[in-house]
């Protein structure tokens, strides 16, 4: 089921990063309208989807419009353009989208990214908020930790763990009960302003005089700035490294997997591959363009969705593992091109 | 794997590259997909001759 719903979230986003959903916004038919409540976990997709009624499992859903107006049980997982969460989410709520609104509590862990975010007022997250966002408002309590990316970030709610944000204007008018770091081009703050704990920050134009704001530590970090974070010095610092190393550990999990289910199959495409390249070449652009063609015929005709439904996932798997793919073949070629016995 | 995994760092330093070297990856990966669909047709056709 998990894999399922990962796989349906890879639909999802790619659906939103080609930008199928708007060229098509008209020939995706459908308002989508859950009216009597489900106890099983619901997967719905359209230009508009609404939810009105209670949903006892998890919600996967995508669509131009999506109204959430009643409580989820448990999971809710949203990609769309307008998103609208006026229901109370079970568990974790993860969104992604142009415009997202959440205005009832959500009992798990919240993670979003969009063009504009905003967190009402009166909405608790029981725990993490974690957004990347261009515009972000939040203006609810948090009971987790909050961490945040933006370009315009304005926090004028309740934090009452950790606090980190980076923004490029960041106006702070909250409170925050935890330890606060917060990083901006631009940074004002508010007169309702209160750090309840130490604070460090960093902005450009220079330190700030917080001493009237803030019960702890009050911390000007050089080291905050994103610039000095992002320097050759850095390059090889022990994050850099890290990252690499899960980098290379990925793939090469990646690789073992697609070596144990499909090895007969790459060893037959190393025969293959050794033969004309031209061959190979003219198939390869027959495959990607057809998977291509047929996604977007199966989208175009409706009742073809769920065979482009389909081609998409494979579309989408062969682009996101491409170089894994690709090199697995090129190894089995080489191998067999030079007589070679590397093993699996 | 170890000969897989170096030929994928070498098709991401190759795609680091702009336009020749994202084009020689495409190329690259264009013709392994081939062959992998190929190879699959094969099969294919094998298996229904079989039948």
């Amino acid at each position: 089921m998990r894999t399922c719903k990962q796989m349906f979230l890879i639909y999802l986003l790619i659906l939103i990063g080609f930008g199928v959903e708007a060229t098509n916004k008209d020939k995706i038919k459908g308002n989508r309208v859950i009216s009597d409540p489900i106890e099983d976990n619901v997967y719905i997709a359209g230009s508009r989807v609404t939810i009105d009624a209670v949903i006892g499992g998890d919600l996967t859903a995508a669509g131009w419009t999506i109204r959430v107006n009643d409580s989820v049980q448990e999971d809710l997982l949203l990609a769309g353009g307008d998103i609208h969460i006026n229901g109370v989410i079970g568990d974790d709520a993860k969104v992604a989208g142009r415009d997202i609104r959440v205005s009832r509590n959500v009992h798990g862990d919240l993670i979003v990214s969009g063009a504009s975010v905003q967190i009402d007022k009166d909405v608790e997250i029981d725990k993490n908020l974690i957004i990347f966002a261009g515009e972000v408002l939040i203006s609810g309590t948090v009971k987790g930790n909050i961490n945040v990316s933006g370009g315009i970030v304005t926090f004028d709610g309740t934090a009452l763990q950790e606090l980190g944000i980076q923004a490029d204007e960041l106006i702070m008018n909250g409170s925050i009960h935890g330890p606060a770091t917060f990083v901006g081009s631009e940074v004002e703050i508010g007169e309702d302003m209160e750090f309840k704990d130490d604070v460090s920050y960093w902005r450009e134009q220079g330190e700030l005089d917080l001493t009237s704001f803030a019960k702890g530590a009050v911390i000007f970090d050089e080291e905050l700035d994103p610039d000095k974070k992002d320097t050759g010095k850095s390059f090889f610092g022990l994050g850099r490294i890290t990252f690499w190393l899960l980098y290379g550990l990925s793939v090469a999990l990646v690789m073992l997997v697609l070596v144990t289910l499909f090895n007969k199959t790459f060893q037959k495409s190393g025969e293959q591959i050794n033969h004309p390249f031209i061959r190979n070449f003219g198939y390869g652009i027959l495959y990607f363009f057809g998977l291509l063609v047929i996604t977007l015929l199966s989208f175009l005709l409706v009742i073809g969705i769920p065979i482009g439904l389909v081609t998409l996932i494979i579309l989408a798997f062969s682009l996101l593992f491409a170089n894994a793919i690709s090199s697995m073949v090129i190894a089995h070629g080489l191998n067999i091109r030079y007589e070679k016995n590397w093993g699996k | 794997m170890l000969v897989a995994l170096l030929s994928y760092l070498l098709l991401k330093l190759v795609s680091l590259i702009p336009f020749v070297g994202w084009l020689v990856v495409m190329i690259i990966i264009v013709t392994a997909f081939g062959s992998l669909f190929l190879t699959h047709a094969k099969w294919r056709k094998q298996a229904v001759d079989t039948v």
